[in-house]
């Protein structure tokens, strides 16, 4: 019995996580150590706060269902990162980067799924 | 020479985006340590050596992230970080002693490539200088 609500979950938990990113890219381009101008960094703080949200409903996600069926979704994020850089970030994917980011969803489930 | 400039701060944002990858894998060992059986009062958290050392490399590890995008792409950097799941198995079979099935090796293999494949793209400034379209 898969518990498709913890799925849901997570799937959103990871999108969250994903957006979260392309604020902290926005966000980073501005970075420096000097506290008064990150206070007036609004995407480094909006990433922050989404990737603190992504972390809540992925744990809650977490606590409904197994580890060994949860784990492996996380791979996701790298799939919505590279929509995401490319729709928001004006980044280049090229087939090759596609491939790339293939591979390590493959990777990623390929570790976690088959853990001895 | 923007070209140049750009391909300098992409190999700068993948060496950073890796030595993210070496603090955020031990932090996740040492959290899943941490949490396990966790004393929720205040000064159970100040003797919990293992969260407080999970907390402090997952702080440095965001700091390196955050360098690695001010240098380089999104698409860049991401891929890098999944770099975190091999050393996750690794120190797991080692520190833990899980196995690591043949499937999960090849999982390693695989991502890898995926990573040196997502980084490749960083020569792709040098065939755009000399007029070669890029993919």
């Amino acid at each position: 019995m898969i518990n498709w609500f913890a799925i849901l979950l997570v799937v959103i938990g990871t999108l969250i996580g994903a957006v979260g990113s392309v604020f902290m890219k926005k966000g980073a381009v501005k970075f420096n150590f000097n506290p008064l101008d990150q206070l007036r960094n609004t995407n480094l703080q909006a990433g922050m706060v989404l990737f603190f949200i992504s972390a809540i409903v992925y744990i809650y996600g977490l606590s409904l269902e197994r580890l060994s069926l949860i784990y492996p979704l996380t791979s996701l994020t790298y799939l919505w990162v590279a929509f995401l850089s490319a729709r928001f970030l004006g980044e280049k994917m090229s087939p090759r980067k596609w491939l790339g980011i293939l591979l390590i969803v493959i990777g990623i489930f390929m570790i976690t799924y088959f853990a001895g | 020479m923007k070209n140049q400039m750009k391909n300098q701060n992409s190999r700068l944002a993948f060496l950073l985006a890796f030595l993210c990858t070496l603090c955020t894998a031990p932090a996740q060992f040492f959290l899943k340590l941490g949490t396990t059986n966790i004393e929720l009062s205040f000064q159970g958290i100040m003797q919990n050596t293992p969260l407080i050392l999970g907390i402090i490399f997952y702080t440095i590890g965001s700091v390196l992230m955050i360098f690695a995008l001010k240098f380089g792409d999104l698409s860049l950097v991401y891929p890098t970080i999944s770099l975190a799941f091999i050393w996750v198995a690794l120190t797991s079979s080692i520190f833990l002693k899980e196995t690591i099935s043949i499937v999960q090796w090849i999982g390693i293999i695989v991502i890898i490539l995926g990573v040196m494949i997502s980084g490749l793209s960083i020569k792709q400034g040098v065939g755009a200088k000399r007029g070669v379209k890029s993919d």
